[in-house]
């Protein structure tokens, strides 16, 4: 709060300093958009070299207080060219026409800590995705939206449960202990991204024993999920370290900059829109269906006994009018036809004092298993005011509720829970689906343990009676004053005090009902969770903005300053209960066990920037530098400091047919500072025992010299615009060096610990990205837009001071696949068992299994294409993804494999009529080179798990993830007004009619749902272990957009 | 230069510009101390500042001790023929502990190491934060130094009962985490007696004392130093014992049966067999169930063995009394789902039926069977066989031997008898092994493999790997 104090008190004797005003005359105007005539509201129209300015009303009209004299004009709208206009010293009306920028060139866009710039000048690789692209179709969350749109990141949903759980990586993997997830910042409040456990591992097991309440295996959700894409304007990345080097040591995997909608002066406008949709199962993982009892035995015994099998397929038999019944699990259980809808009101206005905009929504979206759902309630006000006509206000609230039922998914162990690991280990001849005429699901004898193999799951019971809500309440709210301290001709000076708030509390609520089949198992039959985490970041910030124009070389300085602190506090408290009452859902009953982590986290930082754009803005060159300490570091006192320094120079038509050529490039240092605990040696509670709690040695030391990894890049890049502006072409190449990486050093285990946390090493990142627009036709009637980005990136570790290590929760062990870290080599390869043959000088051929690398999560490039074709009254937008490599473990089809259930089990080995010579077709037995099954029966699935030969090779199920994706369509009309009118009367202005889609269809030689999902959930390195994930929905709606 | 920039921009300017950076500069000036943030999760590094944070560090002791034991008789019971972990999502649990050749050295089979010695360095902690320490006399003082230095010696004889020929490291840092260098089998062996008899002496020395902290129900009858130390001297009979088979001959045999005599042993008639130190679980929120246990790991199965080799009662009906109690008929169960290497059987264990059931760390029947063990090292057949025929009659309810022919014929009976006696408690490999029996442990299939040694963890090896090159005395056996 002495902060806070501090700077109220600066603020206040800059206000007593205040100059008397200039002398000031009228004008007033009219902007229309050239070729059609038709009016443009919401137009900026600014007058040039102050923060003087105006929006359009709908009519198109504006007016403006400027100084006496001759001033120029520069008049803008999102979505149109620049236009600057003189206005004569005795004009006092003017018509403005704006021409469409089909190619996006002419936005502003952010420089870091608010600083703002014509897109056209910048320096950096920008990615900006406009409202327009963000509510074309929609999505679960934020991240869904920005798939494909936003080169350089990999974007990927880890399930298809309803209620979102999506995870973004900027330019490849910047840190593998350390923070792994972009700073994101909500019109300046830093928002959290925070993926807390639900504690379904108390259920699934995932993580072993019933000791851990929670895990990273639980489908958590990331907080992103809480955002309406809706309220925002746009959405900006700063990728590179040298456009987020003003973030500091939080910046070093990007920025997102996200910024809501805002008022604009004039009479109310309002917008409704409401959609209603449906979303199906897009692919399923299948089941066996046995096509002989002996095989359906043999199944059935691998994962029960022969007696039990015999006893189920027979009465299965009988049941089925002689015939062997073929239950296909998963498209049972996830193959509903799920409602979905959302409803949303917006209105903004304002006059020269007041803007205002206000919007409330709803969002509903079932899943497609029974029982799963996810709504999504959003309040926003957002209000600038001016106060005097230097200081302004503006002060932003938005309240966000977020439900969801996700049931359970991912990994588990016994008693098996979750569906897909169930289905992996039940013979499609029983049937579970249906309930008997008392209300009593089949008791799966499948999977089981014990010697009753009863102890297992069905997962229709499951679905039906388990609960796994989550419900999040937020709050975002930000507030800025802004001080004008002067306005000149040749400079101004403003400075600005912004707080802002982000606090949300997560309610977790499991509850599995002692009716359920696997309850019994533990001997403790029903068990509740309850978790109650309450986050809040607050961030706050002095800002000075000095812009001086001398009037030489047409040459513009900005200088932007500023100092600011940040907090973020989680603490997760969660309560388990087993042994429940029949009937009593509250954790006060049964056996209990409890959990709570708590951190607290602070930093403090300066920063400064410099810049200047000169020869009639061709010149673009900017310097900056801030100063980051932070609770998180060995030395809390020690700024560490993070420049940067950027250049652009734009070519105006240097040849004929190329309108504009600008080279770029940039340099700068960004941190990513340790965790919170890092820095401190302590002792770690071991156990209860007797009563009391134990105490002892933390394995892992910490270490008080801990200190920010930093991360070095050189971006360079070109821009083009050619042919009258109907192409457009960028490339950027960034090198990344991250240096003074957080590794654990190990220590040999027999000292008593294992490992300290220390900085050192290098990982080095590589990215091309390049994007490529055309307008192959733009005429009135019909326009073409096409636009492709290609993105190709590398990151590899450059130096290691310790030994490979695994990385954790990447995999489950050198018998499947997971991240190792490497000198030399892909920070996201897979390493695993692979059987290497060797030939002695003898002639005689020896078998060893080596951990060696069997696949790179990373894909070998990215290919994203948007075409949008306007005829009419009608626009169809349509953008397809492809992803060429990208390797998956696929513990799906390993499960499915073991247990003879796979939908392919049944198809030729390929290694019929082979021999030995056919590498494929051996394994390592002991040492010795062992034929697998040749025979003319041999079958695809018993090859596979064979070849995998209990996990000394793991080659078979790490897997080539490469994709094309429909991943949205868009049918736009909008209703002529003479039709509006008549419809519904001159109050409404427009009227548009959408039918859109999400995730058409995927075509991969992919076997599983979707090459997308991880089990981990948010997690650095290892994204690409697919194990029993919910299966993701492909989504239709139908939506009405009305304006008035 | 102030003056020139004064005339550029105007003095009115110039203060407003400088006022700015005046109210940025003051945002610098707020002090760190907002940065000193502890960490909420984790406990202070002074362990015992007073009784209440003594007893923490014991507890820790205890259960970190406690921790690996579920993990040892399950690891042992595999690799001894005694057990099988069939869970159905682990398969692991079969390849990597029968059928992997060499073992694994980077999971599952890598065990007993970790936290073994993490526990050790709990020991040395303890024992050097208690020698300032004002709030317990001298007498109190070494009664916490006799418990911590046993506590130690059992730690590190796990680790070296399960490493055997490759040696352990014995010395730790408690200050700085230095690697210390690999001691050979028998120097472990002779560290962890003379770390035994030092908290013996200890224990001695707090003479009337009571330990200023509280131990487990486990320890029920071994709580104060007095009786700790019978519970010190049972250790100490053990570790001697096998010192005795390892080499050390007559010497150790003999301080053995000393030990035995000092220690709880009872072979009156009708004595508990079950007497001893036990480590104890519990469903308490915090606490920890038996890993073992029935409930808790139904897959823990019994290798089919133990039926044909159990003896017969007199009559030649019912089998050994301790099968039948200890061993139940199950249906046949196979290894989960596709794993070939495992072997179908049809019994499980009687032994961990609660999820609370203790686990013994040495008990009466143990020490009876030792002390015949001497005896037999020692030449006095007679004083064994009386031993022997005590615990065939008391435990298993078999007819008695008549005499031992030879010492081999003795080594029968003893083997025998432990393990029926101590079966599922952690023996049996390490039995085999000490009297070069490993090849009487039955190979199943021809995939499956005898494990003489459990490996240094690849970990452990790794890191040893990043100071050998200058120190290359540090290298460790059995590491690549």
């Amino acid at each position: 709060m002495r902060l806070f104090r501090q700077s109220l008190v600066a603020l206040a004797m800059l206000v007593a300093t205040a100059p008397a005003l200039l002398a000031q005359r009228r004008i007033t105007g009219r902007v229309t958009e050239e070729g059609t005539n038709s009016p443009l509201g919401s137009v900026s129209v600014q007058v040039t070299g102050s923060t003087t300015g105006a929006y359009t009303n709908a009519e198109g009209a504006f007016s403006l207080t400027v100084p006496n004299g001759a001033v120029s004009l520069r008049v803008r709208r999102i979505g149109y060219s620049l236009r600057t206009v003189l206005v004569q010293a005795n004009q006092s009306t003017v018509t403005v026409s704006l021409k469409k920028d089909v190619l996006q060139l002419e936005t502003q866009i952010v420089t870091g800590q608010q600083g703002t710039l014509d897109r056209r000048n910048a320096a950096t690789a920008v990615v900006q995705v406009t409202s327009e692209d963000l509510n074309r179709v929609p999505a679960q969350s934020l991240e869904q939206v920005l798939q494909g749109k936003v080169v350089g990141a990999r974007i990927n949903m880890n399930s298809g449960a309803p209620g979102g759980g999506g995870q973004i990586q900027f330019r490849g993997v910047t840190s593998v202990l350390g923070n792994g997830e972009p700073l994101y910042v909500i019109d300046g409040v830093l928002m959290s991204n925070a993926s807390i456990a639900s504690g379904a591992n108390t259920l699934t097991r995932a993580a072993g024993a019933a000791a851990n309440i929670a895990s990273v295996q639980d489908n958590r959700t990331n907080r992103l999920a809480d955002l309406n894409p809706n309220e925002i304007d746009d959405v900006q990345v700063l990728k590179g370290a040298a456009a987020s080097a003003l973030y500091g040591s939080r910046a070093t995997n990007g920025v997102v900059i996200i910024t809501t909608k805002r008022g604009k002066t004039g009479t109310p406008r309002w917008s409704l829109t409401q959609r209603v949709g449906q979303a199906s199962l897009l692919r399923d993982v299948g089941q066996r269906c046995f096509q002989d009892t002996t095989t359906a035995l043999a199944a059935g015994t691998a994962s029960s006994n022969a007696a039990i099998a015999r006893e189920v397929l027979t009465a299965a038999i009988a049941a089925n009018g002689g015939n062997i019944p073929c239950n296909n699990f998963s498209r049972q259980l996830f193959g509903d036809n799920a409602p979905a809808y959302e409803t949303g009101l917006q209105v903004s206005g304002g006059n020269d004092q007041t803007r205002y905009l206000a919007a409330i929504s709803r969002k509903y979206d079932a899943g497609t298993a029974n029982n799963t759902n996810a709504t999504r309630d959003n309040a926003r006000i957002n209000i600038d005011q001016n106060i005097s006509s230097r200081l302004t206000a503006r002060l932003d609230l938005a309240y966000t509720r977020s439900q969801s039922n996700r049931g359970l998914s991912n990994n588990g162990n016994d008693p098996n829970t979750s569906p897909g690991y169930v289905f992996a280990k039940t013979p499609s001849f029983i049937s579970l689906q249906n309930p008997d005429t008392a209300g009593l699901y089949p008791i799966n004898r499948f999977g089981g343990v014990g010697s009753n193999f009863a102890n297992t799951s069905n997962p229709f019971q499951t679905f039906e009676f388990i609960t796994n809500n989550e419900d999040v309440n937020r709050l975002v709210g930000a507030a800025s004053l802004n001080y004008q301290l002067l306005a000149t001709d040749k400079q101004q000076l403003r400075v600005e005090y912004f707080a802002g708030l982000d606090r949300f509390d997560q309610v977790n609520n499991i509850l599995s009902p002692s009716i359920l089949q696997f309850e019994a198992v533990d001997g403790l039959p029903g068990t509740s969770v309850f978790s109650n985490s309450v986050s809040r970041q607050l961030n706050q910030a002095l800002r000075a903005y000095w812009t001086y124009t001398p009037g030489r070389l047409g040459a513009t300085f900005n200088t932007i300053a500023g100092v600011t602190e940040e907090e973020q506090g989680l603490n997760v408290t969660r309560n388990r209960a087993q042994n429940l009452l029949s009937g009593v859902p509250n954790i006060n009953q049964g056996q209990q066990l409890s959990f709570q982590n708590r951190e607290l986290q602070r930093d403090q930082a300066w920063f400064v920037n410099q810049s200047v754009l000169a020869f009639d803005d061709r010149l673009y060159v900017a310097a900056g530098v801030r100063g980051d300490r932070s609770s998180n570091n060995g030395d809390v006192s020690k700024y560490y400091v993070f420049p940067t320094a950027q250049a652009s120079y734009r070519f105006v038509n240097a040849l004929p047919g190329l309108d504009e050529f600008k080279l770029r490039s940039s340099w700068g240092q960004t941190g990513n500072r340790p965790l919170y605990g890092q820095r401190n040696i302590t002792f770690t509670p071991v156990t209860l025992i007797g009563g009391f709690n134990g105490i002892g040695v933390n394995a892992g030391l910490g270490n008080p010299d801990v200190a920010p990894e930093r991360k070095t890049e050189l971006e360079l890049g070109a821009d083009v615009t050619a042919f009258s502006r109907r192409l457009a072409f960028e490339y950027t190449y960034a090198d990344a060096k991250i240096d003074d990486v957080l590794f654990q050093r190990p220590i040999p285990a027999s000292a008593g610990v294992n490992s300290q946390i220390f900085n050192g090493g290098r990982l080095r990142n590589k990215s091309h990205e390049a994007g490529v627009t055309v307008v192959p036709i733009q005429r009135r009637d019909f326009t073409w837009v096409s636009r492709m980005t290609y993105q190709r990136i590398r990151n590899g570790v450059d130096t290691l001071p310790i030994p490979p290590f695994p990385v954790g929760n990447t995999g489950f062990g050198a018998g499947f696949g997971r991240a190792r870290i490497t000198q030399g080599v892909s920070t996201t390869a897979i390493w695993g068992n692979k059987p290497i043959i060797v030939r002695t000088a003898a002639g005689q051929d020896s078998i060893f299994t080596r951990d060696t690398i069997i696949g790179d999560g990373n894909p070998n490039y990215e290919l994203s294409f948007t075409n949008t074709y306007t005829v009419g009254r009608f626009t169809l937008n349509v953008q397809v993804d492809y992803r060429n490599g990208g390797d998956l473990v696929n513990l799906t089809q390993q499960i499915n494999d073991q247990f003879q259930n796979s939908r392919d089990y049944d198809a030729p080995s390929p290694c019929r009529g082979q021999t030995a010579a056919n590498r494929n077709c051996i394994r390592n037995a002991n040492g010795v080179i062992t034929l697998l099954d040749t025979s003319s029966t041999a079958k695809l699935g018993a090859y596979r798990f064979t070849r995998w030969n209990g996990g000394s090779n793991a080659t078979p199920y790490t897997q080539d993830g490469s994709f094309v994706k429909l991943r949205e369509v868009a049918l736009n009309y909008a209703v002529p007004t003479e039709l509006t009118r008549k419809l519904f009367g001159s109050r409404v202005s427009d009227v548009r009619l959408s039918v859109v889609g999400r995730n058409l269809g995927i075509w991969s030689p992919y076997w599983g749902v979707d090459p997308e999902v991880n089990n981990f959930g948010n997690n650095n390195v290892g994204r690409f272990i697919d194990l029993a994930p919910f299966p993701p929905a492909r989504q239709f709606f139908f939506s009405v957009d009305l304006g008035f | 230069m102030t003056t020139t920039l004064l005339r550029r921009f105007g003095h009115h300017s110039a203060r407003r510009i400088a006022g700015a950076a005046v109210a940025l500069a003051a945002f610098l000036g707020c002090d760190a101390d907002r940065l000193n943030i502890p960490n909420f999760n984790e406990s202070p590094v002074d362990q015992t500042a007073d009784r209440a944070l003594l007893q923490n560090a014991i507890s820790g002791i205890l259960g970190e001790q406690r921790a690996g034991m579920a993990g040892l008789v399950s690891n042992v019971g595999i690799f001894g023929r005694e057990s099988f972990n069939y869970t159905s999502s682990e398969p692991r649990n079969i390849t990597l502990f029968l059928a992997t050749f060499p073992l694994d050295n980077s999971g599952f089979t890598n065990g007993q190491w970790d936290a073994r010695f993490r526990n050790m360095r709990n020991a040395v902690n303890v024992i050097r934060q208690i020698a300032p320490a004002t709030f317990i006399n001298d007498a109190e003082k070494n009664a916490v130094r006799g418990f911590a230095n046993t506590m130690r010696a059992l730690d590190l004889f796990y680790v070296i009962a399960t490493r055997d020929t490759l040696g352990a490291p014995t010395a730790i840092d408690s200050l700085s985490p230095t690697p210390q260098v690999f001691a050979n089998r028998d120097s472990v062996y002779r560290f962890i007696s003379a770390t035994l008899d030092q908290a013996a002496t200890q224990l001695t020395s707090a003479g009337a004392a009571a330990f200023p902290f509280r131990l487990t129900t486990g320890f029920a009858g071994f709580d104060t130093p007095a009786t700790f130390l019978q519970f010190n001297r049972a250790l100490a009979a053990r570790v001697l014992v096998y010192r005795g088979t390892l080499g050390c001959g007559a010497t150790c045999f003999t301080q053995a049966l000393t030990a035995i005599s000092a220690s709880f042993v009872n072979s009156a008639a009708g004595a508990d067999l079950r007497r001893g130190v036990y480590h104890v679980y519990s469903a308490a929120s915090g606490d920890l169930l038996n890993g073992i246990s029935r409930q808790t790991a139904p897959d823990q199965l019994a290798h089919p063995s133990i039926r044909p080799d159990a003896q017969r009662q007199a009559g030649g009906v019912l089998l050994d009394n301790r099968f039948i109690t200890k061993v139940r008929t199950i249906p046949t169960r196979n290894a989960p789902g596709g794993i070939a290497v495992g072997i179908p059987t049809d019994v499980d264990f009687n032994l961990y039926v609660d999820q609370t059931t203790p686990i013994p760390i040495i008990r009466n029947e143990e020490l009876i069977l030792l002390r015949a063990e001497a005896n037999i090292g020692l030449g006095n057949f007679a004083a064994a066989l009386t031993d022997i025929n005590y615990i065939r009659a008391s435990a298993g309810s078999l007819p008695a031997i008549a005499s031992f022919a030879s010492a081999t014929e003795a080594v029968d009976a003893l083997l025998y008898e432990r393990r029926y006696s101590l079966l599922f408690e952690g023996h049996r490999w390490f039995d085999v092994r000490r009297y070069n029996r490993i090849n009487t442990l039955p190979v199943d299939i021809p995939q499956h493999f005898r494990v003489r040694v459990m490996p240094v963890p690849q970990a452990e090896c790794l890191a040893r790997g990043l100071v050998i090159g200058t120190q290359p005395e540090l290298r460790a056996p059995g590491c690549p």
